[in-house]
């Protein structure tokens, strides 16, 4: 009853827009990033596979064992980072009716990404990547953007959901 | 302006006060800038805003939003006292519901105990 006297005061007086955003509302959101994350933590899964492999005496490859692992470490959070963006600034209360899974979803990627950040488990990088490619598939058809799935053209040459922006 | 309305834009003070509610401020900075309460003011380059008062340090004053994904404050800055409208008095949702952020005699209960 108020609201709605609110609300046509506003149609008629235009009241100041005071903004909550949970970030700088330029509106840009897009899982590539975290598709890229999980391509990136599958890939140096490989490159540290090969390492382990060798001779780690030598202080180089030691050197480079723990780089990767940092690289590794990083973009899990970055994966994380990027998947509670989206779910928490665009999937607002039409989304969430339309895909109510998204929730249980997002929860399991948490719990993947810190999976695949504690060890050596390429295995835990690519159930990382499903469960993403899940959540871009949904994001995109939030927005009716059918999607289709390719080959990454770029190692781990894995399976990726991408948007068709041409359809 | 000692009083003003405003609508409500984004999720920050989610589970406090929703997108699209209007919110009821008023100046009361006489009163004092109590760290806590919810506070509309004019941000240098995002507009006016409504987040919740954290802190103070020496130069400003610094702002969060009540959701866990809101801006960080070290992103937004430290907002200076002249921008800073007014104090949320109340809020009235979408879905029809009221809540009071600011109740009067409980602050004058307060200062008389002071």
């Amino acid at each position: 009853m108020i609201y709605k006297i609110f609300k046509n005061l506003d149609a008629i007086f235009s009241f100041a827009v005071a903004k909550a955003h949970c970030d700088i509302p330029c509106k840009i959101y897009d899982p590539i990033e975290a598709q890229l994350g999980c391509l990136t933590i599958i890939r140096l899964n490989d490159l540290l596979e090969e390492l382990l492999n060798k001779d780690l005496n030598d202080s180089t490859a030691k050197g480079q064992v723990s780089r990767l692992i940092a690289q590794k470490e990083e973009h899990g959070v970055k994966v994380k980072e990027a998947i509670r963006v989206i779910w928490g600034d665009y999937f607002k209360q039409p989304q969430i009716e339309q895909f109510p899974e998204i929730h249980d979803l997002v929860h399991k990627i948490m719990m993947q990404a810190s999976k695949a950040k504690q060890n050596v488990d390429r295995q835990a990088g690519v159930d990382l990547l499903d469960q993403v490619n899940k959540f871009a598939e949904i994001f995109w058809k939030t927005k009716n953007i059918s999607t289709y799935s390719a080959t990454s053209p770029y190692p781990p040459n894995q399976e990726v959901v991408y948007p068709d922006l041409k359809s | 302006m000692i009083a003003g309305v405003c609508r409500v834009v984004g999720d920050s003070m989610q589970p406090t006060i929703g997108a699209e509610a209007y919110v009821v401020y008023a100046d009361l900075k006489l009163f004092g800038l109590p760290v806590g309460q919810i506070y509309v003011f004019r941000h240098a380059e995002l507009g006016l805003m409504v987040k919740r008062l954290r802190g103070k340090n020496g130069e400003g004053y610094i702002f969060v939003g009540d959701n866990p994904v809101s801006i960080r404050p070290e992103k937004m800055g430290l907002v200076p006292r002249r921008d800073i409208k007014g104090r949320v008095i109340c809020s009235f949702a979408e879905n029809g519901g009221i809540k009071f952020h600011y109740y009067p005699a409980k602050h004058f209960l307060a200062k008389c105990k002071d």
